[in-house]
């Protein structure tokens, strides 16, 4: 199986730490920034403020964005890790992926699409002071409940 | 430029010009960011003598170098300006999400100056800000002002546009009237709300999508280590289970639960309106600041069949006091109903509650009728607490008077000696009789009896790092410098409080995660001192009006009438001895103005 981000929604305080220490891990030219805009992993509130929700890619196993995206061979799946990967250099930018995938975990960033592809060491584990994120390999059961989480709550 | 975004925007309302300015590098690095700029430049430009409610007052939104480029508790920003509650300076700061939108759209500060001729918000995206018009907003509550502005926005930008704003308190110019972020999180202190409201300025909705550049972006992961050492400590458990209401049985237990208008110093329905109590019947989950690991927010919310109904955040410990401590309140659903509708109205819940217990004490001593309120409003009384608080905000019969604060009334009513607080700002949840330090920090407040200027509870409670007595004046004026200077360093950089106190030695861990974001190599001593300096120039800031040592004093309450009960029992503050040893060690003059040599000294000029 695929190890991805696993949520849990329970532990989760709305801080967006994982987020403002994903974008340290995207940095470009050399500039050293925190920049949540540029981060791979984006945090939802719910109307009422009763559910947050950690929106990261979950490496679908039928994958809406590869078969939404026109460039032949800019979205693949790692043969090795099964991570789903955006070739940055042949993404046009036309954001198709971004409103293909109904879990709200690809993101546009200066004109790319991105999207967790599932760093060795994550930052956002590892800032995450409540424990909500772990990198695993998720069940079966986990995967219908954080599907159901991301579009009960959007982004 | 790290740390900073090196950019001030200036938004004058009279005239709707706005401007772009570069950050001064040299004034950034000598007054830190946030309080200590901000303060640097309403002292350099502002009509001191102005009146607060008046175009000419300046009112600053302030972000400091570490707002949001740190992972520990550094989603903070500030607003700065001269008070309509105490006539001196004051910074009020608020977390929540506001901030960070602020910071990433690429300013360190934002400057109002003037008065718009009709209601509008400053709407930035990123590099463009506009003022818009706000008619249809004046006179919304704090969330609905928050979601009308986000329903114009841009569907694909809601989610990343926050909100700051004033309630119907801020536009009725009440004295202590606070700007919401984020339509629940309160900059409640001080009236800056009605500084907003006076200039028809209704809101600031941000959007940003840049980056905070940072110097050393290893050597700020530290910050994770120290999140999970607080984390792990006795306090740091507490405090993620039961956030700030946990103080409601730390204080209680030492007779420092402020009661009754500051009569006693302890509560005996304390434990109906502490942590565990608010855990049980009203938390929904713990939520955070952004970019906090410490989820202090209590999201809260009345059941349906309770006898009050709404939800929102809060209250934190100080309200817990403030409305419930303070006014024999011990019904924690009247308490939450009373913070929500304050932090709807946009109205500090700490002034409000020592306006209300002035009013409770000045109706039992007979000095204000119940034909001057309309109603009769004795201790406890959660209905006729509610109804007047109301009033307050919307501006009704008493509630106009009400409206100008708890100094105003005791003096308007021949008992200045009620009214709980300094330079007319109420006090916060810590009686000093039973801690004394906090009673001289108060004193010597930049801006009366606030808790963020410096809180010596960890020491003089906690014992934290070493334990002293808190019923003595010895140490303290050494102490409530050491907090003061310390905080207003950790303040101006965009931080919470709230780690460097639950830190043993707090202002060297921020002193290193401030070169790491700057790219300095700084001491301790440096830092210090740069916090001496802030905290001096607003000193300076207040002399220059006529602030002294006359002006820095507690209520009779707490000098002369013995503690009541328990461990501090007989006790009193002993203001004027420990004044005379802080002013010297602070190298001011015996009447507390700072020398021409200790002015030097800091390079105050």
């Amino acid at each position: 199986m695929t190890k991805i981000i696993v949520f849990d929604q329970s532990r989760c305080t709305y801080c967006q730490l994982c987020t403002l220490y994903c974008s340290l891990a995207f940095n470009k030219d050399g500039i050293v920034e925190f920049r949540p805009a540029q981060a791979r992993i984006q945090v939802a509130q719910n109307e009422d403020d009763t559910k947050y929700a950690a929106h990261v890619c979950i490496q679908c196993e039928e994958a809406t964005c590869m078969s939404a995206c026109p460039v032949e061979g800019c979205i693949t799946r790692n043969p090795n890790t099964g991570v789903v990967e955006i070739n940055e250099d042949l993404c046009i930018g036309c954001g198709k992926c971004v409103k293909a995938c109904e879990y709200g975990a690809i993101f546009m960033v200066d004109g790319k699409a991105v999207k967790c592809e599932v760093c060795d060491d994550p930052l956002c584990v590892k800032a995450c002071a409540m424990q909500a994120l772990s990198l695993e390999e998720p069940n079966e059961k986990y995967i219908s409940e954080i599907k159901k989480l991301y579009v009960e709550v959007p982004l | 430029m790290n740390g900073w975004m090196g950019t001030i925007l200036r938004v004058d309302l009279s005239s709707g010009v706005i401007k772009r300015e570069a950050l001064d590098p040299d004034l950034a690095f000598n007054y830190v960011g946030g309080r200590g700029l901000a303060t640097k430049i309403l002292y350099d430009e502002l009509d001191i003598e102005c009146d607060p409610l008046s175009p000419e007052n300046m009112l600053i939104f302030a972000n400091g170098p570490a707002t949001l480029a740190l992972g520990l508790s550094s989603g903070r920003s500030m607003v700065v300006t001269k008070s309509p509650l105490t006539g001196t300076i004051c910074s009020s700061n608020a977390g929540g999400y506001f901030p960070a939108a602020f910071k990433t759209a690429g300013y360190d500060l934002i400057i109002f100056t003037g008065r718009s001729d009709h209601p509008v918000y400053l709407h930035i995206n990123d590099d463009k800000a506009v003022l818009r018009d706000a008619s249809d907003l004046w006179g919304l509550e704090a969330e609905e002002t928050d979601l009308t502005i986000l329903k114009k926005v841009n569907p694909k930008q809601r989610r990343e546009t926050k909100t700051a704003c004033i309630g119907p308190a801020g536009e009725n110019l009440v004295r202590f009237a606070g700007i919401v972020h984020d339509g629940h999180r309160l900059a409640a202190r001080s009236g800056v709300g009605a500084v907003m409201g006076s200039k028809n300025l209704k809101a600031v909705a941000i959007r940003g999508t840049g980056g905070v550049r940072v110097a050393n972006a290893e050597e700020l992961l530290r910050a994770t280590l120290i999140a999970d050492h607080i984390k792990t400590t006795d306090l740091g458990i507490a405090f993620e289970e039961f956030g700030t209401p946990l103080f409601v049985d730390v204080l209680n237990a030492v007779n420092a639960m402020p009661t009754k208008n500051f009569q006693y110093g302890f509560f005996e329905d304390g434990d109906l309106i502490n942590g565990a109590e608010m855990y049980d019947r009203t938390l929904v989950r713990s939520k955070a600041c952004y970019g906090c690991p410490l989820n202090c927010g209590r999201n809260t919310r009345l059941a349906d069949d309770a006898k009050y109904q709404g939800r929102g955040d809060g209250p934190e410990y100080e309200t817990l006091y403030s409305l419930g401590s303070n006014l024999l309140n011990g019904d924690i659903e009247a308490v939450t109903k009373m913070n929500y509708i304050c932090n709807q109205m946009g109205m500090d819940a700490i002034d409000t509650g020592v306006t209300l217990g002035t009013i409770m004490e000045l109706q039992e001593i007979g000095h204000l009728s119940e034909a001057e309120i309309g109603f009769p409003i004795t201790w406890g009384d959660a209905e006729a607490s509610i109804r007047l608080l109301k009033m307050i905000a919307n501006a009704e019969g008493f509630g106009i008077e009400a409206g100008k604060g708890g100094r105003y009334l005791a003096e308007k009513y021949n008992a200045p000696e009620v009214f709980m607080g300094s330079k007319g700002q109420g006090f916060a949840a810590y009686h000093p009789r039973a801690m004394v330090g906090q009673g001289l920090l108060f004193a010597t407040s930049p801006e009366g009896g606030n808790h963020t200027t410096g809180n010596t509870i960890q020491q003089e409670m906690n014992g934290i790092p070493t334990p002293m007595d808190p019923l003595t004046a010895e140490g303290k004026p050494q102490l409530v410098i050491k907090n003061q200077n310390e905080t207003a360093f950790i303040e101006s950089m965009g931080v919470c409080i709230f780690p460097y106190m639950f830190l043993e030695n707090g202002l060297e861990a921020f002193t290193e995660l401030y070169n790491a974001i700057i790219g300095a190599e700084l001491t301790e001593e440096d830092t210090f001192r740069m916090g001496e300096r802030i905290f001096n120039l607003e000193r300076m800031f207040n002399y220059r009006l006529g602030f002294t040592r006359k002006d820095d004093t507690l209520p009779k309450r707490l000098t002369e009438t013995p503690h009541p009960e328990g461990v501090a029992e007989g006790n009193v503050v002993p203001l004027e001895q420990m004044l005379d040893e802080y002013y010297q060690l602070r190298g001011w003059t015996i009447d507390g103005i700072p020398t021409q040599e200790k002015l030097e000294t800091l390079e105050i000029v």
